[in-house]
Formats: structure tokens, C-alpha cells, sequence
């Protein structure tokens, strides 16, 4: 006997502010609010991996059910659970609690918890947003503007610290949200007038200058490079990772919707140069970098370019390329910030002569550095290189020369890591850093595990890829 | 009622002088680089595009005041925060006004050498250079410095063209309340980081509004000072003599 048919999507939203008050409200207890929100976001997101969108009912005791399907629309904006958006849920829970279960080594940022689960709320939401008054995805770059100004309280974490990355965040999304609304009207219009291409050409041009602005590459790229020597490590991964999961999400709905963005337009060819100078200023930037959390965001904008790069002639074949490279990032980025964040909670800092020797001292967590950014760079024997090497062939296969460029910028992000290497394994200088302490290690070897284990085997993501493609193939 | 008032603003601003106004006012925010100037003018130009976009457009008066309503708050929060945190902006002084000027000349030029004659899609041409103005003003005070503040009011004056893209091509999608609500949690961010900015060292004095008859009143306190020690130290100066001064009586 059904007595009641509850809909999931407000359960799901009461759930997700419920845990962010109450990670507020206990915030004193900041360690163990953190990994309990870690484990309630893998729960949550694993729970939502096992829908089967064939019985979409949950039937729980008392004849009450829970419909997944059901869709939420308020002022005329649909949300929905759907198996094309599904994925994306996932991974940001994922995401979202791996950011948590790090934070559970840093005591200095007690609100990060509360703010993470609000973050990831508004995240899943433009997610599950199907339709709307106007075409849906003209409202994601306004909602993007809004998340990023919720990320930058999460990025300053209550340090009085230069305000320049976090402010620079909200240039990409505020500078597409005019093409979005312009690209909007010239799509309602073609219905009216079909045999006018020029409206399909005006509107892709606008869309994908759009979205190219959203993706943040060179030169809109500096707001992570600079966050990440002032701001902890799971902001940093959170705040970075949340938004390039919705903006790949964007592209592929938009890709999907409207094709004539990249058939009709010189969209690959913008891909193309944007994604190889992205690479090249991550390669030569890293470098030079002082700062070791500078010299991770670099390695992390090399990786990115990558996959800018990639995304310039959509398909099947690439989208699946993508989605190996964003999944091969996630852990690289996981594993260099186990690490960073340890040693910026020892250290104080990042700058690298405050790092000298620090590997005598913490071998687990600077290891974990090293192996993290080498797998964003694509080195051998990393986490990365299995996604960096189909890359590389599959450019090659079209034109040798991006391939040999994309392999340069990685050798010079390289040698942003031997140094790195040579000076916290060298003469220790602060004999006042104490051990790494023992869970600290714990976390960093599992990292380590993780990584090698995607490393020697990434036939071991295959399922979970062809998974995440139903949303973006 | 709230119609009536915008079509008033409205009769004031759309035309050729109004228009001219605004853009002079957006103009004058990145060269004056005041932050009380910048908030006010940023008020004013909103006021002066919603009224716009009602007198000439029929925007329903209720999204104009509307907008209104979230500029007005957002403004107040940025307000706030920079009345509470004065201390730091000193140190974020985009150059000097000039360079400034030499900038928006620069941006000026550009533009009307790459001028296309694009009109956006309903809007006349002078709106669409308004607009665009508007929005190259907004950049280039965006650009020229990190101070939150002046971000803060940059990202407003951006927004002036986003609600009349809105609100114009785009009625009944919802997205003018959006971007209200966006303006409101980007002031708030911006809020924030100007209380959390690093308070400024005292490297550069600031220089107030009439400072050479504050210097004059210096020089004269400073010659009237001088003139009394002259007194003091020559008795014969003032008139008087051995008998009537005790000490110059000692030293004889």
C-alpha cells in the first residue's frame, strides 16, 4: 500500500543544507565534522551511483517511495535526476569528499566543511537543471558567476591575504554571461527563419567564444596559479575541480543541443591555439614557480590545456579521451594536495626555500607532491601518463606539431618538479619541522597507492569512464 | 506609479545629452578612481539604463525597480566594507590619472578604429555604444587594479548591460531576477575580501581636497610661532629693560 510518493530532488536539498548547517553549527569540532561530511558525500554520491533509472522508485518501510525521476520546477526552471546528468552528481559528491577527508588535516580552516557542502549543493543543482523558460544553459553561466563568488569564501578561508586570485575567478563566467544571453535571443529566432544560416553562425560564434571564456585559458587562467599560494589545498581542489566539471558538463550539453557551435564556426581552430598556449604557459610558468602550490596550479593548467586541446574536434572518441584525462587529473590533484596541504599545515608555507629538506622530515607527504604533479605533467610511471599518452598519439595521428608541443610544456612543468625534488630532498636547513605524523603518512601512502595502482593499471577506470560518457557522449 | 518614475528618469536620460551623461559618468568612475565617486556613479548609471530601458522598451517598471533595488544593496554592502576597512585602499591606487586617461583614450580609439556598426538586436546603435561603453569602463576598472572594492563596483557597472540584454531580448525567462541575485552575492564576496585585505602601511598619505589652504594656514601658524620666539628671546624687541627682567638683570 503506497501512502506517499515523496520526490527525491528536495530531499536531496534538504539533505545537502542540512549538512552544511550542521557542519556550520559544530564547526569547533572542524576534524571530525570533516570526516564525517566526507563519508555522508561518498555515501550520497555512491547511493545516487546505483540508481536504475528502469525502477526509478525507492520503496522504503511503511509503504513510503522515493521517486528519482520526479523533477523540482520552480519559477519555470526544471530540475531533474536524469541519466545524462547523473554522473556529474556523482563525481561532484566525489569530488566534494575527497576535498573534506584532506581538510581533516587542516585545523586553521573550521568553515571550510559548511562551505564546501554549499558549494557542492549549488554544483549538483546546475547540474540537474533540464529546462527552463529560455533554453536551459543561458542561465548556467550567471549561475557560475554566483558559485564562484561562493568559491571565493572558500578559497580565502578567513586569511587576510592578497585578494587578487579569488577576485580573478569571477572574470570567466562574468565575461560569457553576455555572449550566453545575446547567443539565446539569435536561437529563438531561427525556428522563425531556418533558411538563415547567419543566425546559426552568429549564435555558435557567440556560444563558443562563451564558452571558451568559461573554460579559463591563457590569459584568463591566473586565479588558481595565484589562490594556491595563500589558499589551503582542498579549496584549491574543490573550488577548481567543481568548476571544470560543470563547465566540460556545459560543453557537452551544448555541443549536443547545438551543433552548429563547432560545425559553423571557427570553434576548433579557437580550441586548438587557446589549448596549445594554455599547455605551453603551464609548462614555462612552472619553471619558473617559487611557490610550491604556484608550481601545482601550473602543472594543473598544463593538464588542462591538454584537454582543451582534445575537446577541439568533439566526438565520441574524444569525449571518452576527456573524460580519461579529467578522472586521471581528479586523482593526480587528490595526490599532490594529501601532500601540499600536510606541508603547508607543518611548514606555513609553500615558497620553496621553506621547503629545503622538508623531504628528510616528511618522505610520505613529499611524495606524494612529487608523484601527484608528475601525473598531472604526464611522466612516465604517474597516474597521468596512461591519458597523456592516448592523447598525444591521438593529436599526433592528425598533426605531429601540437603533440611535440604539448610534450615540451609537460618537460618544462618537469622541470618545475626536479627542482622541487632537488630542494626538499636536499640540506635541511629548519631542523625545527617536526616528523610527519603518523595518520598524516597513512593518508599520503594510501594516495601514493591509489595513484600507482591507476598508474601500472588505468584499465581499472574503464567502467567508471563508459559510465560517466552517458552524460557527456 | 513605479512605471511613472522610471518614464521620468527615462524622459531625462534617453536622450542624446542623457546619454552622453551616462557615458561621461562611466567614463569619470575609472579616471576620478574615488570609491565613493565610483558607488555613486555606478547608482547613477543603473538608474539612468533601467529608465532607459522603460521609457524606450516597455520594460515593466516592477524588473527596473527591481534592479534598482539589487544595485542599492549591493552598493550598500560595498559601501560598508569600504567605510570599515578605509585603511587599505590607499595602497591600490591604479597609477595616476593621466596614465588613466591615457588608457580609456587608448580603449576610446580602439574602439572606433574596430567599429563594425553592430547594433545588438532591438537595441538603436547609441544604445548598443552605450552599452558597450559601459562595459569596456567596467574592464578597464576591473583590470587596473586588485582592490576588491573597485572590483566589486566594476563587476556592477558590467551588469548594466547584462540586465538590458535581459530584460530586452530575453523577457519572462526569469534571468533579470538572476542576475539581481548574482550582483547581490558578488558584493557580498567582494564585501568580504575587502575585510579581510591586509590592512595598508602609511607609505602614502592621502592628499586632502583643499590641501594649499591647509598648507597657507601652516606657513602662517608657523611665522606667527617664529615671530613670538623672536619676542621672547630680544626683551628690547617687546620694551623691556634690566629692571623689569629678572633674568637679564641676573646676567648683568
Amino acid at each position: 500500500m503506497n501512502l506517499f510518493t515523496l520526490p527525491f530532488l528536495p530531499i536531496l536539498l534538504v539533505i545537502l543544507l542540512l549538512m552544511a548547517g550542521a557542519s556550520f553549527l559544530l564547526r569547533a569540532w572542524s576534524n571530525w565534522v570533516a570526516i564525517g561530511g566526507a563519508a555522508a558525500a561518498a555515501l550520497l554520491g555512491l547511493g545516487i551511483w546505483q540508481v536504475d533509472f528502469s525502477l526509478p522508485m525507492w520503496i522504503m518501510p511503511a509503504g513510503w517511495n522515493i521517486d528519482l525521476t520526479a523533477a523540482l520546477t520552480r519559477y519555470g526552471y526544471t530540475f531533474q535526476l536524469q541519466q545524462d546528468n547523473m554522473p556529474v552528481v556523482v563525481l561532484s559528491l566525489l569530488i566534494t569528499a575527497c576535498a573534506l577527508l584532506l581538510a581533516a588535516n587542516s585545523p586553521r580552516y573550521s568553515t571550510f566543511p559548511a562551505l564546501a557542502w554549499l558549494l557542492v549543493t549549488g554544483y549538483i543543482f546546475v547540474a540537474l537543471l533540464t529546462s527552463g523558460p529560455k533554453t536551459p544553459v543561458v542561465a548556467v553561466p550567471l549561475a557560475l558567476a554566483i558559485l564562484a563568488a561562493g568559491g571565493i569564501f572558500v578559497l580565502q578561508g578567513n586569511v587576510a591575504a592578497d585578494a587578487a586570485g579569488p577576485l580573478r575567478m569571477l572574470l570567466p563566467p562574468l565575461l560569457a554571461a553576455p555572449l550566453f544571453l545575446l547567443a539565446a535571443w539569435y536561437i529563438d529566432q531561427i525556428p522563425l527563419n531556418p533558411q538563415d544560416l547567419a543566425l546559426t553562425r552568429i549564435a555558435g560564434t557567440l556560444m563558443g567564444l562563451g564558452l571558451l571564456a568559461l573554460m579559463a585559458p591563457f590569459p584568463l587562467h591566473s586565479s588558481l596559479p595565484v589562490a594556491a599560494e595563500t589558499a589551503t589545498a582542498p579549496a584549491i581542489l574543490l573550488v577548481s575541480l567543481l568548476r571544470q566539471l560543470a563547465v566540460l558538463h556545459l560543453i557537452a550539453q551544448v555541443l549536443f543541443a547545438y551543433p552548429f557551435v563547432y560545425q559553423q564556426t571557427d570553434w576548433p581552430v579557437w580550441l586548438s591555439w587557446l589549448g596549445l598556449l594554455t599547455t605551453i604557459w603551464g609548462g614555462i610558468a612552472s619553471i619558473g614557480a617559487l611557490n610550491a602550490g604556484r608550481l601545482w596550479a601550473y602543472a594543473a593548467l598544463s593538464d588542462w590545456g591538454l584537454i582543451i586541446v582534445v575537446l577541439a574536434a568533439p566526438g565520441l572518441r574524444s569525449w571518452t579521451l576527456v573524460l580519461f584525462l579529467f578522472t586521471l587529473r581528479v586523482i593526480s590533484m587528490a595526490t599532490s594536495a594529501v601532500g601540499i596541504n600536510a606541508l603547508q599545515t607543518t611548514v606555513g608555507s609553500l615558497d620553496l626555500q621553506r621547503l629545503r629538506g622538508v623531504g628528510s622530515r616528511m618522505p610520505w607527504n613529499s611524495a606524494a607532491v612529487l608523484l601527484g604533479g608528475l601525473g598531472l605533467v604526464g611522466f612516465p610511471l604517474s597516474a597521468g601518463f596512461a591519458a597523456h599518452w592516448a592523447a598525444l598519439l591521438t593529436l599526433a595521428e592528425i598533426d605531429w606539431r601540437p603533440a611535440a608541443i604539448v610534450l615540451i610544456a609537460s618537460a618544462g612543468a618537469f622541470v618545475g618538479y626536479v627542482r622541487l625534488a632537488r630542494m626538499m630532498f636536499g640540506y635541511l636547513e629548519n631542523r625545527r619541522i617536526p616528523r610527519e605524523r603518523t595518520l598524516s603518512a597513512a593518508v599520503a601512502l594510501t594516495a601514493l597507492a591509489v595513484t600507482i595502482a591507476v598508474a601500472i593499471a588505468p584499465q581499472l577506470l574503464s567502467d567508471t569512464i563508459s559510465w560517466a560518457l552517458t552524460a557527456f557522449g | 506609479m513605479i512605471e511613472a518614475i522610471f518614464t521620468a528618469f527615462g524622459g531625462l536620460f534617453a536622450s542624446g545629452l542623457g546619454v552622453l551623461l551616462l557615458a561621461a559618468i562611466a567614463g569619470a568612475i575609472f579616471i576620478l578612481w574615488d570609491w565613493r565617486i565610483a558607488l555613486a556613479g555606478a547608482f547613477l548609471l543603473h538608474l539612468g539604463s533601467s529608465s532607459v530601458l522603460v521609457a524606450i522598451h516597455h520594460v515593466p517598471g516592477l524588473l527596473a525597480a527591481g534592479q534598482m533595488m539589487a544595485i542599492t544593496l549591493s552598493l550598500a554592502i560595498l559601501a560598508v566594507s569600504g567605510i570599515l576597512q578605509s585603511s587599505s585602499l590607499t595602497t591600490r591606487q591604479a597609477a595616476n590619472w593621466p596614465l588613466r586617461l591615457m588608457a580609456l583614450l587608448f580603449i576610446t580609439g580602439a574602439w572606433w578604429f574596430l567599429d563594425t556598426g553592430y547594433a545588438l538586436p532591438l537595441f538603436s546603435k547609441m544604445e548598443t555604444d552605450l552599452l558597450v561603453w559601459t562595459a569596456l569602463c567596467g574592464l578597464a576598472l576591473w583590470s587596473f587594479s586588485s582592490s576588491p572594492l573597485m572590483a566589486g563596483v566594476a563587476v556592477l557597472i558590467w551588469s548594466t548591460p547584462l540586465y538590458a540584454l535581459a530584460s530586452v531580448l530575453l523577457p519572462g525567462s526569469g534571468l533579470t531576477a538572476m542576475i539581481g541575485i548574482a550582483d547581490l552575492i558578488l558584493a557580498l564576496a567582494c564585501g568580504y575580501l575587502i575585510l579581510l585585505e591586509p590592512a595598508a602601511r602609511a607609505t602614502i598619505a592621502r592628499r586632502p581636497a583643499l590641501q594649499w589652504m591647509v598648507q597657507a594656514a601652516e606657513y602662517v601658524r608657523r611665522q606667527l610661532r617664529q615671530v613670538a620666539a623672536t619676542e621672547q628671546t630680544d626683551p628690547s624687541s617687546r620694551g623691556g629693560n634690566v629692571a623689569t627682567d629678572p633674568l637679564r638683570e641676573k646676567a648683568v
